[in-house]
């Protein structure tokens, strides 16, 4: 039995978070951890890899492992090449959507394409948080953020769908309610060999609240009724992507030994 | 100090030619060497021109700015670099492709260095043809020193053509 | 892999035999006129000494890639130009922040914006400085010929390991495409960061300012941020000591250690009444015009900055004093002008040549004849 205080002893730096009361940043945090308890791995073989964000904080400085806490956008850049230059390591790039598809979203499709054995978790709260609820590339059409005063004349992305279609090994989307599927879910990303991504729909009551005209209650509530494995669109949850194929590192390991003879 | 410039058309061999040349004068005969090149963006085609400084002290000029030779394997390249042509002590030329010589250009040797290197296997080797002659005109340097740069660097299934190709230009009669 | 002898080669291949004499293991790059030669170079290179070469998405990626590699414990680079080096201007600043041994070569290419791809110039010396926002100083080496693409590639290695900061190699179309002799020498001096054991040495500084380096996996639990932060990592961008300790130490760790880092080249110093100072491509025409003004009579010296920063400030002070003229020639409208002009002030002769052609010794001299008048 995992308790709050073997967590807060084993996993966490320091406690109480700077995140909003009500904000599903916590329980995505919670996740991880139990899913690097569950699988055992030994903490100094996993790094945490983020941008700037709000969701960037879950791992920095939060998790207890070795964090490399980077610039907007470019978390998924560096943990390439931490990855590729220490293939032993289980890299962990936790993002926002602003982050992961917005400033960030060429380096994501790369990962995926290039099939980089990285674990990508992207929590999507539909907009900007720590800058201020401003309008995102996850952003539904016409919704009311502090630059879309008027509604989001632009359309909102499926950012699973798009990866799913750049090649990623992994794809899942799940919502900060359903919790043990998440932490099965990031067991297997970062057991999967290749490139592996999460999307997450986190509650974000500050803004997204706002925009949504919801308390974090109520938002669960509409994650727990919306969001179904046989809803269609962004609603949809579930694995959509679980398949075995060469990895990035692995093919350079195996292209180095070829070339060294 | 000699300056010679190589001038021609992307793909006709200009850089390979400078290369050989830059190499015999560094690493066979000892010189100091800057070689540069330009050639435009489009891999084949453009003028293309390469550049090779020889000093026996440090070279501290990187560009041509009088030329000791000039060797010109196209037209067009020789039209455009008239003006230098006119104050270098050599002007060699591949007669096969460039029939049209101002007058004020003095001290022209020509070569029908495509023919010639027809004859061997292709015009693709009009360049060492050109080096070859190069070598009979100026007396830089010599066949046996620019055949050791081509053994060294040219890949091996080309030397035995290479070399006939510098020998052919070195055997023709200056004109 | 490469070695020891004689080589003829353009700059840019002798900086990549460069980078793996100094044990360069990670490159991560993007392909740009006219440093791509460097990236193709490591892709062939690297595998064969088990290093890792990375194509990466655009140039912000590459050096976000190096970083992470970096904090994986392997000496890492990347090479660009003037489009791409702006890209990587943000992690520049990253890297400085989270004290990240990288090295980066700039082959100066004529600007701005897509400018002259193919041609020279030397418009990014304020850049190379102060491109990245906010307090941070780097260290900026300038070559001026094949064999110095070579030798100030590992000295950017060594610099960067022992004082962890970002290195730039700034050369320029003309020494990165040109071909000449290159020597590689049997022993060639190698720096290694020194690794940290603890989380606890790593907030432990030498006399340089400087602390041993973590490695990720290694299990010290490291917190790397590029927000401020204190000696251990904790993120703490509310008190002011913290961020003020921090920024004085990125800083002073170049300036105090300047003298250590400073490097230049200089002729006919002592009784000269015109100094030409000038760095990479077009010092090799400034110094050839010194010799033949010295040959006319003219008492003209010759500095040559090799570390162009930090700069060869004391010494330029020193030489202030005695010259009557400084002329500087470079491809830029402003390049180094700044610098020169800050300490030699009414005595400057700026002779900039814009148009992606290098100066002339020719052209050079005639502006020593006018400033001996």
């Amino acid at each position: 039995m995992i308790t709050s205080r073997y967590i807060k002893e084993n996993y966490v730096r320091r406690l109480p978070s700077a995140f909003c009361p009500g904000c599903g940043d916590g329980q995505i945090l919670n996740a991880i951890i139990r899913a690097i308890d569950h699988l055992k791995i030994d903490r100094k073989d996993v790094a945490a890899v983020s941008g700037i964000g709000c969701s960037a904080w879950i791992p920095s400085p939060y998790l207890r492992v070795d964090s490399l806490h980077t610039t907007h956008g470019r978390p998924i850049a560096f943990a390439t090449g931490l990855k590729v230059a220490n293939p032993r390591l289980k890299v962990i790039v936790v993002s926002g959507d602003g982050d992961a598809t917005g400033i960030g979203g060429n380096h994501l499709l790369h990962a995926a394409r290039s099939n980089v054995g990285i674990t990508v978790i992207m929590v999507n709260n539909g907009l900007y948080a720590m800058t201020g609820g401003q309008v995102a590339p996850t952003t539904p059409h016409e919704a009311k953020t502090t630059t879309t005063p008027y509604g989001n004349p632009a359309f909102s992305l499926d950012v699973s769908r798009v990866v799913a279609a750049a090649g990623a090994s992994y794809v899942a989307r799940w919502t900060t309610w359903h919790m043990n599927q998440l932490i099965r879910s990031i067991e297997k990303a970062i057991m999967k060999k290749g490139f592996s991504f999460i999307e997450v729909l986190s509650q974000c009551p500050t803004y997204e609240g706002r925009m949504l005209n919801m308390d974090h209650i109520q938002m669960l509530e509409w994650f727990k009724n919306k969001f179904r494995e046989d809803a269609d669109g962004i609603y949809k949850i579930g694995e959509f992507v679980d398949i075995e194929k060469p990895e990035l590192t692995e093919e350079l390991e195996k292209m180095i030994e070829r070339v060294k003879k | 100090m000699i300056q010679i410039r190589i001038g021609g058309w992307a793909g006709q061999g200009v850089i390979l030619a400078g290369t050989i040349l830059a190499e015999t004068f560094s690493r066979v005969l000892k010189k100091n060497v800057v070689m540069t090149r330009s050639y435009t963006a489009a891999v084949r085609s453009g003028i293309t021109t390469s550049d090779i400084i020889v000093d026996d002290d440090e070279i501290y000029d990187l560009i041509i700015t009088r030329p000791n030779v000039m060797i010109f394997m196209y037209q067009k390249t020789l039209d455009r670099y008239i003006d230098l042509a006119k104050k270098s002590d050599f002007v060699i030329v591949d007669s096969s492709l460039i029939k049209n010589i101002p007058e004020e250009i003095k001290n022209v040797y020509k070569i029908d260095a495509s023919r010639i290197a027809s004859e061997i296997s292709s015009p693709r080797i009009a360049n060492m043809v050109l080096l070859g002659y190069y070598s009979r005109v100026t007396g830089h340097l010599g066949l046996r020193d620019l055949e050791e740069s081509i053994r060294n660097t040219v890949s091996k299934r080309f030397v035995e053509e290479d070399i006939r190709a510098i020998t052919a230009g070195y055997s023709f009669s200056p004109q | 892999m490469i070695s020891p002898g004689e080589y003829f080669v353009e700059g840019d291949l002798a900086a990549a035999y460069g980078a793996i004499k100094a044990g360069c293991l990670f490159f991560a790059g993007y392909p740009i006129t006219p440093a791509s030669e460097i990236t193709q170079a490591m892709a062939e290179l690297l595998p064969r000494v088990g290093g890792k070469f990375l194509q990466m998405e655009d140039e912000i990626a590459s050096i976000s890639a190096i970083i992470g590699a970096s904090w994986a414990g392997l000496k890492s680079m990347t090479a660009t130009s003037g489009p791409g080096f702006s890209l990587m201007q943000e992690n520049i600043g990253y890297a400085a922040m989270t004290e990240t041994p990288i090295v980066i070569i700039d082959v100066q290419r004529a600007g701005p914006a897509i400018g002259q791809a193919s041609r020279p110039a030397q418009g990014d010396i304020m850049q190379s400085r102060f491109g990245s926002h906010g307090d941070y100083e780097t260290i900026v080496l300038s070559p001026n010929s094949v064999q110095e693409m070579f030798d100030l590639t590992i000295k950017a290695f060594n610099l960067a390991e022992t004082y962890r900061v970002p290195v730039i190699v700034l050369s320029d179309a003309e020494v990165g495409h040109m071909m000449e002799r290159l020597i590689v020498p049997e022993n060639v001096e190698i720096v290694n960061r020194r690794i940290a054991k603890s989380l606890q040495e790593t907030t432990i500084y030498d006399e340089s300012l400087v602390s041993p380096m973590g490695r990720f996996g290694d299990g010290l639990e490291l917190m790397i941020t590029g927000s401020t932060h204190r000696p251990d990592g904790t993120r703490d961008t509310g008190t002011p000591e913290v961020q003020e300790s921090l920024v004085k130490r990125l800083v002073n760790k170049i300036e105090k250690n300047r003298e250590r880092i400073e490097n230049w080249e200089e002729m006919y110093t002592d009784d000269a009444d015109i100094l030409v100072i000038s760095h990479g491509a077009s010092s090799r025409p400034s110094k050839g015009a010194v010799i033949r003004a010295r040959k006319e009579g003219i008492k003209a010296g010759f500095l040559r900055p090799k570390v162009l920063w930090p700069s060869p400030e004391k010494r330029m002070k020193e030489l202030e004093s005695n010259v009557k003229k400084v002329i500087l020639p470079e491809m830029s409208l402003r390049g180094y002008k700044m610098e020169v002009e800050r300490i030699f002030r009414g005595k400057l002769l700026h002779m900039p040549k814009v148009g992606g052609v290098v100066p002339t010794v020719e052209e050079i001299l005639k502006k020593i004849r006018e400033a001996s008048l």
